[in-house]
C-alpha cells in the first residue's frame, strides 16, 4: 500500500516550482538544466555540472543552495588536495593533560557540497568522496561518521581543459546520479545576464525550501507507481547500452562496458519525478525517455574504436532508446 | 486481468479497426503479388504460344487467399500491442498500461485512485473512428492493373501453330488408339487361323498381344514411332529365328531329283516338295513306310515268296525315293563344302545366314541331308536282307533295318511337319510385321485409312515373288525412294539370284549390300532430312535386310 496522496504530490509541486522559481530570479535560461538538477536533489542523487568555464555552474549551485536552505560548503579542488582535506582528519589535541585524538570534521559534513573542478584532484583524492555519496557516511580511523540528511554533491569539471586533470574513475562517475552538460546561453538569456549582473545591486535568492521538504519530496516520488511493461522498457533501454547480441551496431562497435542497474535506478527515479511534475501518477515511456541521456551518458564506458572516431555516449544512449522502442 | 470495462472496450474498438485497416492494406498486396506472379507464369506460357491452363490462376489465387488471410491472422494486433497502440494514438502516456497493471495489482491503493482519476476525462475524449489509415492507393492502382493483365493473359487463345500442334497430337492419339485396335484385332485373327499346338507354339502371339497392349496412346508422334519401331523389332527378330532356308534349299533339291524318278509316287512327292507342301509331303512319306514281315511266313514255303514279291514292291517304292533324296542330300553336303572353302569371310555369312535359329537341324539335331542318307542306308539295308532272304531259304529275317528304315521316314516326316509349321509362323510373322508398319505410317499421318482387320485372309491370296523384293516403302507411306549414285558403284541392274548355288550372297551381292548401308546411312545422318523421313529409310532397309527369300503359298 502506497501513500501517495493528492496533498503528497501537491506539496511536491508547489515546493518544486518554488525552487526553480528561487533560483530563476538568479539564474538566467538553463531551465532543463535546473529542473533535472532539482530532480537529481529530490531522488537524493548527486549531479556532475560539465561544461566550459563561466557558463555559472558554480553560480547555480551557489543559488541552489540558498533557496533550499541547507548548509553548503564548497571545495575546490586542487592536484594537491589530500583526502583528509575533503572527508577530516585525526587531530592531536591536550585535554587536561591527556592527550588525545580527535576527528576533526572535513568539509563533507553538510548538506550540499559542491566538488568544484573535481577533476583536477587525484584520484586519491576523488576517490575519498566514494564512500560519502554512496553510502552518506565517512569512516576516518575506523569510526564512521554519519552525514546529515539530505545530501547531495554537486560537482562540475572542464570537458576542454586536460592539463594537469586526472579523470574521474567509472566508479565515482557512476555515483553521480546525473551528468548535465551546460551549455552557451541564447542571443536572449545572454544579455540577461548581463543586465542582472552588470549593475550594482546583486539579486537575492530567499530560501523557499529546507531539507525536511527535500526528503518528503523524496519520498513522494518513491510512492509513484510504475507498470511492468513500461519497466520492461526500462530495463531495455539501460541493457541496450551493453554490448551484447542484440545490442544496436553502434553500441557493439563503441562501447566497452554499458550502463550498471545503478542507472536504472536512477532513470527510475528520475522518471517518476518527472511524472509527477507532468501532472500525472504513473510512469510513461516519455519520462524514461526524457531521463536517459542525463542518466546514462556518463555510465557508458566506450571502447578503443569508441574512443579513436570521437563518439559521443550522447548518440549511443539514443540508439539504444531506438532499439528498445522496437 | 480485471480492468476497467471502459478500458477494455476501447482496446477491442482499437484493435477492431487496426484488424480492419490491415485486411485492406494486405487484401491489396495480396492481390498485387498473386496477380504479379500470374501474369509472369502466364507469360511463360502465352510467349511459347500455348493457352494458360485454367488452373494456374486459380491455383496462384487460392494460394494468395490462404497466405493473406494466414498473413493477416499472424500480425492482428495483440492485447498488449493494442494497449500501446491506444496509449500512442490517444498520448496518453501509458496511462492505459498503468492503469490496468494498478487495477489488477493494487486496485485499493491511493495511488490507482488517483492514476484513474486523471484517466477519466482523457478516456472520454478517445474517439476510436479517429484512427485512420491512409487508403493504400498506389498498392490498389498496382493491383487493378496486374490483375487486368492476368486476366487478359489468361483469356490469350493458342497460336495457330499450337493449336495445330495439338490437333495433331490429339489425331495421333486417336490413330494410336485405332492402331492398337487393329493390330489386337489382327493378331486374334492370326490367332484363330492356326490350329496346331506347335504352330501357336513357334508364333508366341501372347508375347506380341502384351506388346501391343502396352503401346501408349498418346500424342508425340515420335514416341509412337518408336513404339511401333520397338514391337516391329521384336517380330522381326521372332521371324528371323524362324529362318529355316538352309532345309528349304534341300527341300528344293529334293523335289528336283524326285522330278527325275520314275515312280509316280516319286514324281509326286518331289511336285509337293516343289510347291513347298511339306505337311501333304509328310503324309505321303508315312504311306511309304514298309510292313512288318511275319518270320511264320517266310518259314512257310508256299508263301514265303509272295510275302518276299509284296516287300519287294513296297521297298522299290521306298528305294526310288530314298535314293533321289540321298542324292538331293550328298548334292547338298556338296555345296556346302564348297561354300567352306572359299573363304573365312563368306563361308561365315553363308552359315550364318543357313543356320539362323538351328533351323537347319534336323530331329535330334541332325541336317535334313542326313536324315535323307539314313533313310537310303537303311532301304539299301533292307533290301540286301530281302535279296538274302530270296537267296538263301535258311536265313534268318530280322525286322531291324525295316524298322530302322520306318523309323527315319518317320523323322524326315517330322521334321517336314515342323517345317511347314515354321513357314506358316514365319508368314503370320511377316503379316503382323507388315501391320506394324501400316500401323506405324498411319500413327504418324501418313496414310490415312488403316485396314489391318478384313480384307484379304491372312496368309492366303498373295501374289508376291520369292524373289521380288516386298515394297513395305508403298506400305509405310515413304514414296521417297533411295536412287543411289549414277554411274557409280555397282550396278543396280546386277541382280543377285538369292537361290542359286550355295544359297548365300555373293561377293557382287555383298558389295551391293555394302553400298546400299553405306548410303543408306549418309542418308539417314543429313540434318536437311526429316525425323519422320528417316525413320521412313532405315525402316525400309532395314525390310530389306531381314528381308528372307519365301516360299510363295499357293
Amino acid at each position: 500500500m502506497t501513500t501517495l496522496s493528492e496533498p503528497a504530490v501537491e506539496h511536491f509541486k508547489d515546493t518544486f516550482n518554488r525552487i526553480r522559481g528561487a533560483i530563476s530570479t538568479f539564474m538566467v535560461g538553463q531551465q532543463e538544466i535546473i529542473d533535472d538538477v532539482l530532480i537529481a536533489i529530490c531522488c537524493g542523487g548527486h549531479v556532475l555540472l560539465e561544461g566550459v568555464p563561466g557558463l555559472g555552474k558554480t553560480s547555480l549551485v551557489n543559488t541552489i543552495a540558498q533557496a533550499i536552505d541547507v548548509q553548503f560548503k564548497r571545495i575546490q579542488f586542487t592536484p594537491d588536495l589530500l583526502p583528509s582535506d575533503v572527508v577530516g582528519t585525526q587531530i592531536l589535541i591536550d585535554r587536561d593533560g591527556r592527550r588525545e585524538l580527535e576527528f576533526q570534521r572535513g568539509p563533507v559534513f553538510c548538506n550540499l557540497l559542491l566538488a568544484d573542478e573535481i577533476n583536477r584532484a587525484t584520484p586519491k583524492t576523488q576517490s575519498a568522496l566514494l564512500e560519502t555519496m554512496q553510502e552518506k557516511r565517512v569512516t576516518v580511523a575506523n569510526h564512521t561518521h554519519p552525514l546529515a540528511l539530505p545530501f547531495f554533491v554537486m560537482a562540475t569539471q572542464n570537458p576542454i581543459e586536460n592539463d594537469g586533470t586526472y579523470p574521474l574513475p567509472e566508479a565515482q562517475l557512476d555515483r553521480f546520479f546525473f551528468k548535465l552538460q551546460v551549455n552557451l546561453p541564447s542571443h536572449d538569456e545572454f544579455k540577461q545576464i548581463l543586465d542582472r549582473t552588470g549593475g550594482n545591486s546583486q539579486p537575492h535568492v530567499k530560501a523557499v525550501a529546507h531539507g525536511e521538504d527535500i526528503i518528503r519530496m523524496g519520498s513522494t516520488i518513491r510512492e509513484v507507481p510504475i507498470a511492468p511493461d513500461v519497466q520492461d522498457y526500462l530495463v531495455r533501454v539501460v541493457r541496450g547500452t551493453h554490448p551484447n547480441e542484440s545490442a544496436p551496431k553502434s553500441i557493439l562497435q563503441f562501447v566497452r562496458h554499458g550502463a550498471s542497474p545503478r542507472a536504472g535506478q536512477a532513470i527510475q527515479a528520475a522518471a517518476r519525478a518527472r511524472a509527477l511534475l507532468a501532472g500525472r501518477f504513473h510512469v510513461a515511456r516519455e519520462d524514461i525517455d526524457s531521463v536517459a541521456l542525463p542518466a546514462l551518458r556518463h555510465r557508458l564506458i566506450l571502447s578503443f574504436e569508441g574512443e579513436a572516431e570521437g563518439i559521443k555516449p550522447d548518440s549511443l544512449v539514443k540508439d539504444a532508446i531506438k532499439a528498445a522502442k522496437a | 486481468m480485471p480492468s476497467h470495462p471502459e478500458i477494455e472496450a476501447l482496446v477491442r474498438q482499437v484493435a477492431s479497426r487496426h484488424h480492419r485497416l490491415l485486411a485492406w492494406r494486405l487484401f491489396f498486396l495480396t492481390l498485387a503479388i498473386a496477380a504479379g506472379l500470374s501474369l509472369a507464369g502466364s507469360l511463360a506460357w502465352v510467349l511459347r504460344g500455348y493457352a494458360v491452363p485454367a488452373l494456374f490462376p486459380l491455383v496462384i489465387a487460392a494460394l494468395a487467399a490462404i497466405t493473406g488471410t494466414a498473413i493477416w491472422q499472424l500480425r492482428k494486433m495483440t492485447p498488449a500491442a493494442a494497449i500501446r497502440e491506444c496509449d500512442r494514438f490517444f498520448d496518453l502516456k501509458d496511462a492505459i498500461t498503468s492503469a490496468r497493471h494498478l487495477a489488477a495489482t493494487a486496485p485499493d491503493d491511493p495511488a490507482t485512485a488517483l492514476q484513474w482519476k486523471w484517466l477519466v476525462p482523457r478516456l472520454a475524449e478517445c474517439q476510436p473512428a479517429t484512427i485512420t489509415a491512409p487508403f493504400p492507393k498506389r498498392t490498389a492502382i498496382l493491383s487493378g492493373i496486374l490483375t487486368v493483365a492476368a486476366v487478359w493473359l489468361a483469356l490469350l487463345p493458342p497460336s495457330p501453330a499450337v493449336r495445330a500442334a495439338e490437333k495433331d497430337a490429339l489425331d495421333t492419339q486417336v490413330r494410336i488408339a485405332e492402331s492398337k485396335e487393329q493390330l489386337e484385332q489382327l493378331i486374334e485373327a492370326l490367332d484363330k487361323d492356326i490350329v496346331g499346338a506347335e504352330d501357336k507354339d513357334a508364333l508366341k502371339l501372347d508375347e506380341f498381344r502384351k506388346l501391343v497392349k502396352s503401346i501408349d496412346e498418346h500424342g508425340d508422334r515420335n514416341e509412337a514411332a518408336r513404339q511401333f519401331a520397338r514391337i516391329e523389332q521384336k517380330v522381326r527378330d521372332s521371324s528371323r529365328a524362324l529362318d529355316q532356308k538352309r532345309d528349304e534349299e534341300t527341300v528344293k533339291l529334293a523335289a528336283a531329283e524326285l522330278a527325275k524318278a520314275e515312280q509316280t509316287e516319286a514324281r509326286q512327292l518331289g511336285k509337293k516338295l516343289d510347291a513347298k507342301e511339306l505337311k501333304e509331303a509328310a503324309e505321303m512319306l508315312a504311306k511309304l513306310d514298309a510292313k512288318e514281315l511275319d518270320a511264320k511266313d517266310l518259314k512257310n514255303p508256299a508263301t514265303k515268296p509272295q510275302k518276299l514279291t509284296e516287300a519287294k514292291e513296297e521297298l522299290a517304292k521306298m528305294r526310288a525315293i530314298s535314293k533321289r533324296l540321298a542324292a538331293a542330300g550328298k548334292q547338298r553336303q556338296g555345296a556346302r563344302q564348297a561354300q567352306a572353302g572359299k573363304g573365312d569371310g563368306q563361308q561365315g555369312q553363308g552359315e550364318g545366314a543357313a543356320g539362323e535359329g538351328g533351323a537347319g537341324q534336323g530331329e535330334q539335331g541332325k541336317p535334313l541331308e542326313d536324315l535323307m542318307a539314313e533313310i537310303d542306308e537303311a532301304a539299301a539295308e533292307m533290301e540286301k536282307d530281302l535279296d538274302e532272304m530270296e537267296a538263301d531259304p535258311d536265313a534268318e529275317w530280322s525286322n531291324e533295318p525295316m524298322e530302322k528304315a520306318n523309323s527315319a521316314l518317320g523323322k524326315l516326316g517330322k521334321h517336314f511337319k515342323g517345317m511347314h509349321a515354321k513357314r506358316m509362323a514365319k508368314s503370320k510373322l511377316d503379316q503382323l510385321r507388315d501391320g506394324l508398319a501400316q500401323a506405324q505410317s498411319f500413327s504418324q499421318g501418313q496414310t490415312q485409312t488403316l485396314g489391318l482387320a478384313g480384307g484379304k485372309e491372312a496368309g492366303t491370296g498373295s501374289s508376291w515373288s520369292e524373289r521380288k523384293e516386298r515394297d513395305d516403302s508403298q506400305k509405310n507411306g515413304q514414296l521417297a525412294q533411295l536412287q543411289g549414285h549414277h554411274g557409280s558403284g555397282p550396278s543396280l541392274s546386277a541382280v543377285e539370284d538369292a537361290e542359286s548355288g550355295s544359297g548365300v550372297s555373293g561377293r557382287r551381292g555383298e558389295a551391293r549390300q555394302r553400298e546400299f548401308a553405306r548410303q543408306a546411312e549418309s542418308f539417314v545422318q543429313r540434318d536437311d532430312v526429316p525425323e519422320s523421313l528417316k525413320l521412313g529409310v532405315r525402316n525400309y532397309f532395314e525390310n530389306l535386310q531381314s528381308a528372307a527369300p519365301v516360299a510363295t503359298d499357293k
